[in-house]
């Protein structure tokens, strides 16, 4: 590695603990709310702007400087063909500068296809072709933001190309020299679409667990038809799914460079928003005991 | 590069019925501009599954692009079509104007291309109201353009009784006549109010909220100032 790669950058951030995932412009949860009647329920909040990094200033401004933040950015499409547009990547740095978070979370998705906006994250590719075009992308977003940016896999709602997911990520990780967020939900939805929906954990062996830096969970739906289920995720409008608390409870302990756990509660009260995050907490107590407790060691490292 | 026209296969299997048809047809049908290989690629695509869930985002196009920002225009046309949701959205992203859409529709440019397409082709006769009651239901739902706030906007036809009679009483207007409608809206952290001005107090308003007093009449004058009072709360 480099020496300075995004990954030991990320690896020498201190452990954040357990937080939330915040959309800034949401009224439910508000996040003044969580912070001003909330604020020992959470070691940190995710921040995310819904693609809308221009309109930031003003909510990033109400967000204490006494609260820890990483930040999830849309719109670099690190799956895509090409680099994205300039002005994603201005909205990144822009708002990287305002919160100066650890690292800067981004899906593994790409949301315009030719300039065509699409009506929910087209998740990558599995292939050769499509590993080749993230990596070069990631490098060269890399190059021009400040900050770390923290890769994450997209949530799967059919699959296309022939390479597992966690081959595929991993190949990303080590190829971009950088770390993951791995979404336990979306790597569920991966396996209801190769069939695995019943062993939410098929396939682990092949994912470099060192590389996960910070783990997501959050609400979801799923819908069943003939052939199958369908991962729908709704974050703070439904409840967590029994799979990724498994997959939390399988992996974690096996995590050594865990630096986060964070709960995407957008459309929660915020009274519902601090539940799922304690009913987190409550598994990752018995599998890996305090973990994240300020200025604690993670229990397998 | 083929990765591009793989998306952009994607894109046209997830949005186009034509293609969709086409390629899930058994042994699949060649897309356009995609080589064997590419083919290959999206061949690991389950056909039931994709059906499944291009209904799934059917939905939530209709829910959430349209059903929660246009909620009275979606009824008219799906009530002047014969259209449910799901046909509906099938119709307008397999149309052209679908390619208009900024994000979300935010500004309703595709909804408005599509209905502009169908009144080319004679298709909402008893609708001639709808692109202005598009313009209306976007004002409402705060999507207008500037800074201007509060605002004053005039529409052609009396499109605050439409919406009433779509969204209250579930009731197509049949046989409306153009008769203008003018409304002073006001947008803050609650959403949009509106307060109906006859044709006088549309243009004192104006005036008024240029800072332009002088001249109005002084019972006009000091019934724009209560409804202005009013709507800002």
């Amino acid at each position: 590695m480099s020496g300075n790669s995004p990954f030991e950058r990320v690896c020498a951030a201190p452990v954040l603990g357990f937080g939330l995932g915040i959309d800034i412009f949401d009224r439910r949860p508000d996040f003044r709310k969580l912070v001003r009647k909330h604020r020992a329920a959470f070691d940190f909040l995710e921040v995310y702007s819904r693609g809308d990094w221009e309109h930031t200033d003003g909510p990033f401004a109400e967000l204490p400087d006494s609260v820890p933040r990483t930040y999830h950015h849309e719109g670099l499409d690190p799956v895509g063909p090409d680099l994205c547009p300039e002005g994603p990547i201005a909205g990144c740095i822009k708002n990287q500068r305002l919160l100066a978070p650890p690292w800067t979370v981004e899906e593994l998705a790409v949301r315009h296809i030719d300039g065509r906006y699409t009506d929910f994250f087209f998740p990558a590719i599995l292939s050769r072709e499509s590993l080749q075009a993230t990596v070069r992308n990631l490098n060269a977003l890399h190059a021009r933001i400040p900050g770390p940016l923290l890769p994450e896999n997209a949530p799967y709602e059919f699959v296309a190309g022939d390479m597992h997911l966690c081959e595929w990520l991993t190949e990303v990780a080590h190829g971009a020299e950088c770390g993951l967020v791995l979404d336990l939900g979306h790597l569920w939805s991966y396996q209801l679409c190769v069939g695995k929906g019943d062993t939410p954990d098929h396939g682990i062996a092949k994912l470099d667990l060192s590389r996960v830096i910070e783990v997501h969970l959050a609400g979801a739906r799923v819908e069943a038809y003939p052939g199958g289920q369908v991962y729908r995720d709704l974050h703070g409008a439904g409840p967590i799914p029994e799979p990724s608390l498994y997959l939390l409870r399988e992996l974690m302990p096996r995590l050594p460079n865990l630096k986060a756990i964070t709960v995407e509660v957008e459309d929660a009260t915020e009274t519902a928003a601090v539940a799922q995050l304690q009913q987190v907490r409550d598994v990752a107590a018995v599998v890996c005991p305090g973990w994240g407790v300020s200025g604690g060691q993670h229990a397998a490292s | 590069m083929p990765l591009r026209e793989q998306f952009s296969a994607l894109y046209a299997l997830y949005y186009k019925r034509g293609a969709r048809d086409a390629y899930f047809q058994p042994g699949h049908k060649p897309v356009a501009g995609l080589s064997a290989a590419d083919m290959k690629v999206l061949g690991s695509i389950d056909p039931l599954r994709f059906e499944t869930i291009v209904r799934l985002h059917q939905r939530d196009i209709a829910g959430q692009w349209y059903r929660a920002k246009v909620p009275a225009s979606w009824l008219a046309l799906g009530a002047t079509l014969g259209m449910e949701d799901a046909e509906l959205v099938e119709a307008l992203t397999g149309s052209p104007s679908f390619e208009l859409h900024v994000d979300d529709d935010r500004d309703c440019a595709a909804l408005l291309g599509w209905i502009s397409e169908l009144a080319k082709a004679r298709k909402l006769p008893d609708a001639r109201w709808l692109p202005e009651l598009v313009r209306y239901e976007l004002v409402l739902a705060g999507r207008w353009q500037g800074e201007a706030n509060p605002r004053v906007e005039s529409f052609a036809w009396d499109v605050e009784s439409i919406a009433t009679s779509l969204l209250r009483d579930h009731t197509l207007p049949v046989g409306e006549r153009p008769r203008r409608y003018a409304a002073v809206f006001h947008r803050d952290a609650k959403g949009v109010t509106e307060a109906r001005l006859s044709t006088a107090e549309a243009s004192a308003m104006q005036a008024i909220l240029q800072g332009k007093q002088e001249g109005i009449d002084a019972r006009v004058l000091k019934r724009c100032q209560n409804l202005l009072e009013e709507i800002q709360g």
